[in-house]
């Protein structure tokens, strides 16, 4: 049972991870990446090939690891760029559901092309750092589990420091609250948007390495991952980072220790926690009301 | 009559399409578009009219398929299955529309994505029941005993496809659709004419829910066999893409939309390894290039034309009984409306701060102060927008305090809007058809089947709408989109379409704010009309000589609290009143320094 | 100054101003006044570039500026104070602050620090709020933060847009004095304001403006005592 909740919140934070790309970019331009999970597929692709040729070329794991997470985000982050010019910019002007659509269509085309170059088959991503297990008590950790755990951390740390600390993340909040306020002050919104989708596929590829040795990788992976973020971030409320991973955690939680009892229940309950909270709390646990003006 | 005709010859059409290609492949072919349209129609229907948003509707499909083959699995005679299972769907449908009635945008989504989710799951894994990936075997269908072959089936889903389309295409056409597209463009205009937002939101979505049913119902008999893979999240998406890139809320979309999900991949399948990224390709240029989908898309550009001519007949006629009296008028007893200590808080912060009102009889009440005063709050609670923190609203005797914007309507109390909420999509003439949805007797299933008495109704109301718009001086705009009006324009047409909800009390915000000098006095005028027919009326306004010659009375509002109330000429001469709108003279001597 | 010429905005069908010209001198205050809806809110926006014009043209300094986006307008040295506020309710006020001197705060930091001293000076309650979320300030406070952080970037021309609007007599005051005190520094401001007297009173010359077209120009203590004025805004 400790077991099951442990292997829960290791892989709640990856959810919490990707989520939070829902998070930038939802607040910043009312849109966001249905295609999520399939970006979260290339970073792990590029992640276990990048971490095959580095290995295999001699460099030591810890710093292959590190080196693929930030090649891995530079990549992914001139991906989400070009996602926002291609799919999101162009259909600003239209008040439709277009976008969804749009994110959906560039995302089957990745799938496709990550098809052609890895193949049809799930490729192992054997973790970098071997599967021992670390045991406290009758809890086992493995040492890629410790990883992710270390990984989240950090990540989550430098997320909530570049949003509340930094001048860009300031301004990110400044459009996110008031876009044309925000333009009065000399920042350029498009920009910002540019650098929310930049930072939220960053966020999905490091999601991708990171999840990759839990699930293995294969060129349809991502679709049921982006759906369990998107479900994180809809729980804990899209507008509230900090409910994104409460959000992100619970689900991984609940998910292991139902699967505890039948694989079955694993994805049902997942589903079923997300409509009592829908129900009861429509904006999610965390999430603000708005009174509309008329 | 010319509806007919293409019917007739649809059917002709589809009647002899497994004789004109004595393919069975394509036989087969065509079942596969037809059940996939009938989902696409359906889903339009909820996506495109009623501005909704289903990310789950393989769930429905899924639902109906199941339930219709179970059905005939326990021997029930394969007709009612499907009745069984069209019933099924419809519940769950209203059961998804009214846990999710309070969830918007990105929620909304999770919520029919969640309940596509867990049909899918069900299907899945329930394989005692649905034989999950392993698939249930059926037998072929049979109509009072006749088996089904492969043509005589694809005849009867031609012949569903036909029925479905054409009433839906009656929906489309009759108040039932005008309400939908009403709430799909502006939900709290929509509801403040009278229409009872959450129900007829779960009247969309059951509707929906029906119709994928029976698309997934039909689709489940085509080989005899199916399996829980044919339920997948992105089964959705794609019924979605098929609205959506055909044309939301058209009536043609949904079949160009469904070559495009269902045709266009059968013909790049032949290039396997490249079909995602091929139908990915066209997907996102179709939606850069035509974001109104294809149909909205070339509509734009070919059907302005002919909307125009349509209806002008019809105004020239009743143009000549112009300002016509205005019936109900007449039937008024005394109107009164009893605020007693309101009070409207947002967040520790009062916008509307203990103020009592009271109007008696007939009479026009000019409701003014500076900007962020509260007029506008005062507004919302009036018309039941906002429910006040505290304080009582007495209509006629009756405690009025917690009602609904659809049920003030009801008991007579309607509004224009400041930031013009009129149904941008619709024609200025349907605008002001929504407004008289109290008063439409036709049922349901008149307005499905277009029956005699619907066509009396719609008749009555185009001409009694066009009255009203002649009221407002707006007839010859009836047939103009109301999104491409002026503002002033705009405004009258609100009015036009709150005096058909006939009520007691209208309530005017800022009733000529941006409109043109022309425009105003059109406006003024309006008003005064208004007045003679006695309608009472709360005027909010900035422009004074519309306030100082029309209302009877007047409130002053500042910081959210009643500062003075009196005849136009006492409000004038005010000193508090001054000092709020022109700064007056402490504030200036304060600035000046003198 | 700022020279705008036949300007025309319109929101989908609707005409929003129908062709206004305008002219602000170096040194000037200059103010508009009108009722809602007159398109006073929408001709600041033209010029800062909230929103698109759909005819005309509008210089700033001989330069012209209405092809550009807001951004990059403010850039030119405009500082806009929107109406209602609009300060960033959910970061603090020394944030909001910083924000207004997004522009110029990686080049010269030093200055930036000074201008914020200059602003705490000029209210010193922002000073004393500096930690307290924007959102929680009250509405004269707000209207500060918002004019401070306008200043922040130290644009020399500044438009207002009913600066007065929900405040109370005393916070007007202040606010207009503040406008007044602005010109003695040097800057040159447009005013936008629905309290007639008093933005006349503090103005060299103004405006009025009515269902989008200019009606009526000429210096402030004129319009002052015109019947027309008066007559638009009581109905006298």
């Amino acid at each position: 049972m400790l077991q099951a909740v442990v292997s829960g919140l290791i892989l709640g934070s990856i959810y919490a991870i990707i989520a939070q790309g829902y998070y930038i970019t939802y607040i910043t331009t009312r849109t966001l990446n249905f295609g999520q999970g399939d970006f979260l597929m290339v970073g792990a692709l590029l992640g276990l090939t990048s971490l095959g040729a580095m290995t295999a070329s001699g460099i030591h794991v810890y710093l292959a690891a590190v080196l693929t997470i930030l090649l891995i985000s530079a990549v992914m982050g001139v991906l989400g760029w070009g996602l926002e010019r291609a799919a999101i910019r162009p259909l600003q002007h239209f008040l439709s559901i277009g976008w969804i659509l749009s994110t959906v269509a560039v995302s089957i085309m990745l799938r496709n092309i990550a098809m052609l170059i890895w193949g049809r088959n799930v490729i192992p991503f054997p973790s970098p750092f071997g599967s021992d297990v670390y045991r406290i008590g009758e809890v086992g950790i493995t040492r890629h589990e410790l990883f992710v755990a270390i990984s989240a951390v950090v990540i989550m740390a430098c997320l909530f420091f570049f949003l509340n600390r930094s001048l860009l993340g300031k301004a990110l909040a400044a459009v996110a609250f008031n876009r044309d306020a925000a333009s009065l002050m000399g920042i350029n919104p498009q920009r910002m948007a540019v650098l929310a989708f930049a930072l939220s596929s960053a966020l999905a590829g490091i999601g991708g390495i990171l999840v990759g040795p839990i699930t293995n990788t294969a060129f349809f992976m991502g679709a049921t991952l982006g759906l369990k973020a998107f479900a994180a971030a809809i729980i804990g409320g899209l507008e509230n980072p900090l409910g994104i991973l409460i959000g992100g955690l619970l689900l991984g939680v609940i998910e292991q220790v139902f699967s505890l009892f039948n694989s079955a229940y694993k994805d049902a309950s997942a589903i079923v926690l997300i409509l009592i909270v829908l129900i009861f709390m429509p904006q999610g646990l965390l999430g603000k009301k708005v009174k509309e003006k008329f | 009559m010319r509806k007919w005709l293409i019917y007739a010859l649809l059917a002709i059409l589809l009647y002899a399409f497994p004789w004109l290609i004595p393919s069975s492949y394509f036989v087969h072919m065509a079942q596969g578009f037809l059940y996939t349209y009938i989902v696409v129609v359906g889903l339009n229907l909820l996506v495109g009219l009623s501005g909704q948003l289903s990310l789950g509707h393989a769930g429905f499909y899924a639902i109906g398929a199941y339930t219709t083959a179970l059905c005939t699995l326990a021997n029930v005679p394969f007709l009612l299955s499907l009745v069984i299972g069209m019933a099924a769907c419809a519940l769950t449908g209203a059961f998804v529309a009214m846990l999710s009635l309070r969830a918007k945008g990105p929620y909304l989504a999770m919520v029919t994505i969640a309940f596509g989710l867990l049909i899918e799951i069900v299907a899945n894994r329930w394989v005692d029941v649905t034989g999950g990936p392993a698939g249930l075997y059926l037998e072929e269908p049979s109509l009072f005993g006749f088996r089904l072959g492969v043509v005589e089936y694809y005849w009867f889903i031609a012949f569903i496809t036909l029925v479905i389309a054409a009433l839906v295409d009656n929906l489309f056409t009759s108040r039932i659709g005008r309400t939908f597209r009403a709430m799909g463009n502006s939900e709290v205009a929509a509801a403040t004419v009278g229409v009872n937002v959450r129900n007829w939101k779960v009247l969309a979505f059951s509707l929906s829910a029906l119709i994928a049913g029976v698309g997934g119902a039909l689709f489940a008999f085509q080989n005899a066999y199916f399996n829980s893979d044919s339920f997948t999240f992105d089964k959705s998406i794609l019924f979605l893409i098929g609205v959506i890139v055909g044309g939301a809320g058209t009536r043609l979309g949904p079949v160009i939309g469904t070559v495009i999900i269902f045709l266009l991949p059968q013909w790049v399948q032949s290039l396997y390894d490249y079909h995602l990224l091929i139908f990915g390709a066209i997907l996102l240029f179709s939606l850069i290039v035509l974001p109104d989908g294809i149909v909205g898309g070339f509509g734009r550009l070919m059907g302005r034309r002919k909307q125009l001519t349509t209806a002008h007949s019809v105004v020239e006629d009743t143009a000549e009984e112009k300002s016509d009296d205005v019936r109900w008028a007449a039937e008024r007893q005394e109107t009164v409306l009893d605020v007693e200590h309101v009070v409207m808080e947002f967040d520790g912060y009062r916008a509307v701060d203990d103020v009592s009102l009271e109007m008696k009889g007939p009479e026009v009440r000019g409701l003014i102060g500076p900007n962020g005063s509260g007029k506008s709050t005062m507004v919302n609670l009036l018309t039941g927008v906002y429910v006040p923190t505290a304080g009582r609203i007495r209509w006629n005797g009756r405690d009025v305090t917690s009602f609904a914007p659809h049920q003030m309507a009801a008991v007579g109390i309607t509004r224009t809007f400041q930031n013009l909420q009129l149904f941008g999509e619709m024609t200025v003439l349907q605008n002001v058809m929504v407004g008289f949805h109290l008063h439409y007797r036709t049922g349901f299933w008149a307005n499905l089947f277009h029956t005699a008495a619907f066509h009396r109704e719609e008749r009555q109301f185009a001409a009694e709408a066009l009255r009203l718009l002649a009221f407002v001086g707006m007839a010859e705009k009836a047939e103009e989109t109301a999104a491409n009006l002026s503002y002033g324009e705009q405004r009258l047409v609100e009015i036009a379409r709150a005096m058909a909800v006939r009520p007691q009390l209208l309530i005017l915000d800022e009733p000529a704010a941006g409109a043109s000098h022309y425009e105003v006095e059109k406006i003024t005028k309006v008003i005064r009309n208004l007045k003679d027919v006695g309608i009472s009326i709360i005027l909010v306004e900035h422009h004074m000589e519309i306030v100082m010659n029309v209302c009877d009375h007047i409130t002053v509002l500042d910081f959210g609290k009643k500062i003075a109330e009196g005849r136009p000429e006492e409000i004038q001469n005010h000193p508090q009143v001054i000092e709020a709108y022109l700064g007056g003279e402490e504030v200036s001597k304060l600035v000046v320094g003198t | 100054m700022l020279s705008v010429r036949n300007a025309q905005v319109r929101y989908g069908m609707a005409e929003a101003l129908r062709g206004v010209d305008l002219e602000v001198n170096e040194g000037e205050i200059v103010a508009v006044i009108g009722r809602n809806g007159a398109g006073k809110t929408t001709l600041l926006k033209a010029i800062t570039g909230l929103v698109k014009m759909s005819g005309g043209e509008i210089r700033f300094k001989g330069e012209r500026i209405d092809r550009l986006p807001a951004h990059e307008i403010v850039k030119k040295g405009i500082g806009h104070v929107p109406q209602g506020r609009q300060v960033f309710g959910d970061q603090t006020v020394e944030e909001n602050l910083i924000l207004g001197a997004y522009t110029k705060i990686k080049q010269q930091p030093e200055q930036v620090k000074k201008w914020m001293e200059r602003e705490y000076q000029r209210f010193p309650r922002l000073r004393e709020r500096r930690h307290q979320q924007a959102g929680t300030l009250s509405g004269g406070e707000q209207q500060m933060l918002a004019l401070a952080r306008a200043l922040m970037a130290d644009p020399p021309f500044l438009v207002l847009d009913e600066p007065s609007m929900g405040l109370s007599p005393i916070y007007v005051k202040l606010i207009l004095d503040t406008v007044v005190q602005l010109r003695k520094e040097g800057k040159t401001i447009l005013l936008v304001e629905q309290l007639a007297t008093a933005a006349l009173s503090i103005s060299d010359r103004a405006y009025v403006l009515s269902s989008g077209a200019v009606e009526l120009t000429g210096p402030s203590t004129e319009l002052l005592h015109d019947e027309k004025v008066i007559r638009t805004y009581l109905g006298a």
